[in-house]
């Protein structure tokens, strides 16, 4: 089916059907899942779709629709169901018109492999077989479940001022559990191509965590630490946090704690982050966001200052902004349903700038602190800050060095703070979801034993 | 169903061991209300058909969302290719599954369709619960209101020659209220949920459901910190829940103990809890989220007694891992969707009701602290720790509810904690929400039931 014709004729018979504005997002999508069950690959599975999501604006009464299409007669529908809403639905004073085209500055390739887009199910299988072996090299680690999936998609936006746009992608992702006795080994890997994946050594990684989360005994009593976490588990504090206070939708209603803070002092000066839809790695890299505006590189912290928010083209409006191409609706380690979604404030691929010293001196220069290698679900409270995660793997620093592994401790604090107070940041960086991040030494945390 | 009829014909064809055919249409709508104005109005209906065949103990899936007989043919065609490389590529054995076959048809249980309501009633009786929550007090600063329904049909057939089709209806409404002063933000939620109609919401008072979370929001700007450590605490049907389904319940699914990753594996018949502990999952019961007819292998839904007072009894199963274990197969066999894989998942988890009431178990404590409102926690199924998250909570002291306290953590071994169980409430409550396994594959389930008293510990106040 030719996408860029769906998308133009759901927008035409929207504005027959008396739509002022509108808005048509086609998304083709194909996934490739290879599932690991007890040191075995047991199942694989193929999925394509092509599904239709409309936006139709009747003066300022919005609806929108969306379905799987087959047809022409699928995609009326939709269309139709969208103009229906919005006959019904109340005014919405904050919508101002949807984006206007503007000509994008990067490539239409930019997070596009080809050998991804193609690679076989045998090859899949054997590479998910590769983990498994490394990883089982040692008899005492056996994997018990693992996820190898490749996606790869390519949509089609339209809109009434005239903005035309369509997107291919690809990107893989890998998540694999291990057990050795009591303890647990967990190991993601994420790329925009397949052939960045080194899977002997992803699997060698995962056997060596395993066997240190075994050694792993309870923690007793109460510390203060410095706090190293490693980019596995920072990414979802910074996803939990970070994206919570820079969305422009959380700015607008007040939710986001740094409201009002741009330009201001918000983190360590150590501390740069970056906006970045070049990254080529991740799995947001693109040349246009999901509503088809143009993306660009940008900091969002700059030396500790808050430099920008991100926002879609509604709450860009809203705070009389431009869009910062910041308008998704494709996930981070699927693509299923991107069409369902209306876009919504989120950063492409969050990227860290690497700091000088590498890991191993980081914890070198440690007196005492804690280097967390696993927590139970590593998020924090996006509008407080406040955590409390459960360590299930962590080492504890003395003198420069590793002493035993801990495990059944809870690390609290506000990751805001966190942020504010930080000792160092690695040099070498690692791909989670779309964070891209070394891993950083926090000053102080609390560990709370049993 | 005629192309379910006719593709099962082709994989019987093929000589697969076992396959199915699952055609799902889903039809929702939402509605999203911010700060007393429209956010959103949507609706999604789509149609997909997923395909399963079995080949020597190996499977291969396919789906599409193009309903047509050649299309079809091809997604048969890469299921059974797939299931057959991986079985070539492995070190695959066959295995029997036990499929009785069933004819049946199923309507949704429910008053009053909410695909027939019209969407302004929906839009007014929406605003009227945003505008409780706002106008409640000035440092009300962001309120969501939310409204989503789902109408879902399924046709299923399998090559021992079931025949079903069932429909789903769910339905749920969710307020959530933000308060702030001199710099401090808390927040509160409110939810009702249920495979149930339009009545859900029509049985509720619209007024005191939003009123309620803004005024949690409000109270909870002056709350207290939490006290820390290992303490008596009341656990509301949230928190229990939470404990019930994410350590114990994921503990207890078939596919754990056939890797015999499950902390709970080699468990039947022993004492694994004090014995006021019974923990069932029950996807019967009437109006509850997790309700199903069928799971998504076309097996009948039921109760299952995972432990009967401290007593360990039985796992949940779908075909493949009641097969391997030698078990019954207990419906518990679900797939988030057609792309998606059906492993064994929970449905409605709760620790069963005993015989104490809410007041009763206060005023029978000395030192302690009640948790309220669950917002996180983690499944553990290999170590058995228990984290979750209260939002709030009050302390209680010579059995007198005192102080209230804002959000903490609760952790533990779930072993230690349920050994210490000595009261279990007549109150009970299930509140529905979505279950992930390995982080992604959501289904609708629901966890609650009782208060519970234990020693938990306490910390990250």
């Amino acid at each position: 089916m030719d996408l860029e014709k769906i998308a133009e004729s759901a927008l035409n018979l929207a504005l027959k059907s008396g739509a002022s504005e509108v808005e048509s997002f086609v998304f083709n999508g194909h996934m490739k899942n290879v599932y690991v069950e007890n040191s075995e690959v047991r199942l694989v599975t193929n999925n394509s779709w092509i599904g239709l999501g409309v936006k139709t604006v009747l003066k300022k009464k919005i609806g929108f629709a969306s379905g799987y299409i087959y047809n022409d007669e699928s995609a009326n529908k939709v269309v139709q169901e969208s103009i229906k809403l919005a006959k019904v639905s109340p005014e919405d004073p904050n919508f101002v018109g949807l984006p206007n085209p503007t000509k994008p500055e990067y490539d239409e390739t930019l997070g596009y492999d080809k050998e991804t887009e193609h690679i076989l199910m045998e090859d899949l299988i054997s590479f998910a077989q590769k983990v498994i072996s490394a990883a089982e090299s040692d008899k005492r680690v056996k994997v018990m479940n693992g996820l190898l999936r490749v996606n790869s998609f390519e949509f089609s936006i339209k809109n009434s001022h005239g903005l035309s746009g369509t997107n291919k992608g690809t990107f893989v992702f890998l998540h694999f559990t291990t057990k050795s006795g009591e303890a647990e080994g967990v190991k993601k890997a994420y790329s925009s191509k397949i052939s960045d994946i080194n899977f002997r050594l992803v699997g060698e990684e995962l056997r060596k965590k395993t066997l240190v989360a075994r050694e792993a005994v309870a923690f007793k009593g109460k510390e203060i630490l410095p706090t190293i976490i490693i980019p596995e588990e920072l990414e979802g504090l910074f996803n939990s946090t970070l994206t919570v206070a820079v969305s422009g939708e959380n700015v607008n209603k007040k939710r986001s704690p740094w409201t009002n803070k741009l330009n201001e002092q918000v983190a360590s000066a150590q501390l740069t982050i970056y906006d970045d839809p070049t990254f080529a790695m991740g799995p947001r890299s693109t040349h246009i966001d999901d509503e088809g505006v143009p993306t660009f590189k940008k900091p969002i912290i700059e030396d500790g200052v808050l430099k920008s928010f991100l926002y879609d083209s509604y709450n860009a409006n809203i705070a009389n902004k431009e869009s910062t191409g910041n308008g998704f609706r494709r996930g981070t380690r699927t693509i299923e349903n991107a069409h369902i979604r209306i876009a919504a404030c989120a950063p492409s691929n969050i990227v860290v700038k690497p700091g000088k010293m590498p890991l191993e001196e980081l914890i070198a220069d440690t007196k005492k602190g804690i280097l967390i290698e696993k927590f139970a679900a590593p998020n924090a409270d996006g509008i407080t800050g406040n955590f409390g995660l459960e360590i299930r793997s962590a080492l504890l620093i003395e003198n420069g060095e590793f002493k035993k592994p801990i495990k059944h401790a809870l690390l609290a604090g506000n990751f805001y703070d966190g942020l504010k107070n930080i000792e160092g940041i690695a040099s070498e960086s690692a791909l989670i979801e779309n964070v891209y991040t070394p891993a950083i030494k926090f000053a102080k945390f609390q560990v709370v034993g049993q | 169903m005629d192309l379910i009829e006719k593709g099962i014909s082709y994989l019987q064809d093929l000589g697969v061991d076992f396959g199915d055919i699952r055609i799902e249409e889903q039809n929702t709508t939402s509605i999203f209300i911010v700060n007393k104005e429209i956010r959103s109005v949507s609706t999604n209906f789509q149609s997909g058909l997923s395909v399963r065949a079995l080949v020597n103990g190996r499977w291969g899936y396919a789906s599409t969302n193009i309903l047509s007989m050649d299309e079809v043919k091809r997604a048969i065609d890469a299921a059974y290719n797939s299931a057959k490389v991986v079985a070539d590529m492995t070190s695959s054995k066959k295995i029997n599954l036990d499929v009785k076959q069933i004819k049946a048809r199923v309507k949704a249980d429910v008053k009053e369709d909410p695909t027939t309501v019209g969407l302004e009633e929906k839009l007014s009786i929406l605003f009227d619960i945003n505008k409780a929550q706002q106008n409640f007090d000035e440092r009300i600063i962001n309120t969501n209101t939310r409204y989503g329904e789902t109408k879902l049909k399924v046709y299923l057939g399998n090559t021992v020659g079931s025949t079903l089709e069932w429909e789903e209806i769910r339905t749920v409404v969710f307020a959530m209220s933000l308060a702030q002063e001199a710099g401090k933000i808390q927040y509160s939620y409110n939810t009702a949920d249920g495979t149930r109609g339009f009545e859900l919401v029509r049985e509720l008072n619209y007024e005191e459901f939003g009123t309620k979370p803004s005024e949690e929001a409000i109270n909870l700007l002056s709350a207290k910190k939490p006290p820390s450590g290992n303490l008596i605490v009341i656990a509301d049907p949230s928190i229990s829940g939470l404990l019930a389904h994410e350590v114990m319940g994921h503990a207890s699914e078939g596919d754990e103990i056939v890797k015999r990753r499950s902390f709970l594996t080699d468990v039947i018949g022993k004492k694994v809890a004090s014995e006021n502990i019974t923990m069932i999952d029950d996807g019967t019961i009437k109006g509850a989220h997790g309700t199903i007819p069928y799971d998504s292998e076309g097996t009948p839904s039921s109760r299952t007694v995972i432990i009967d007072k401290g007593i360990y009894k039985g796992y949940m199963h779908s075909l493949e891992t009641a097969s391997i274990l030698g078990a019954r197969p207990t419906g518990n066999g679900r797939a988030q969707d057609t792309n998606r894989r059906v492993w064994v998942r929970m449905t409605n988890t709760f620790f069963d009701k005993g015989d104490w009431s809410l007041d009763e178990m206060i005023s029978e404590t000395k030192s302690g602290i009640l948790a309220i409102k669950a917002i996180s926690g983690m499944e553990d199924p290999v170590g058995g720790g228990f984290e979750g998250r209260a939002l709030m909570g009050y302390t209680i002291e010579n059995g007198e509810k005192k102080e209230l306290v804002r959000a903490f953590t609760l952790t533990g071994k779930a072993l230690e904690i349920l050994k210490t169980v000595d009261a279990v409430s007549k109150d009970f409550q299930l509140e529905g929400g979505f279950c992930g396994k390995g982080e992604e594959d959501w289904v609708p389930v629901s966890t609650g039931g009782a208060y519970i008293r234990a020693q938990i510990i306490v910390g990250g106040g």
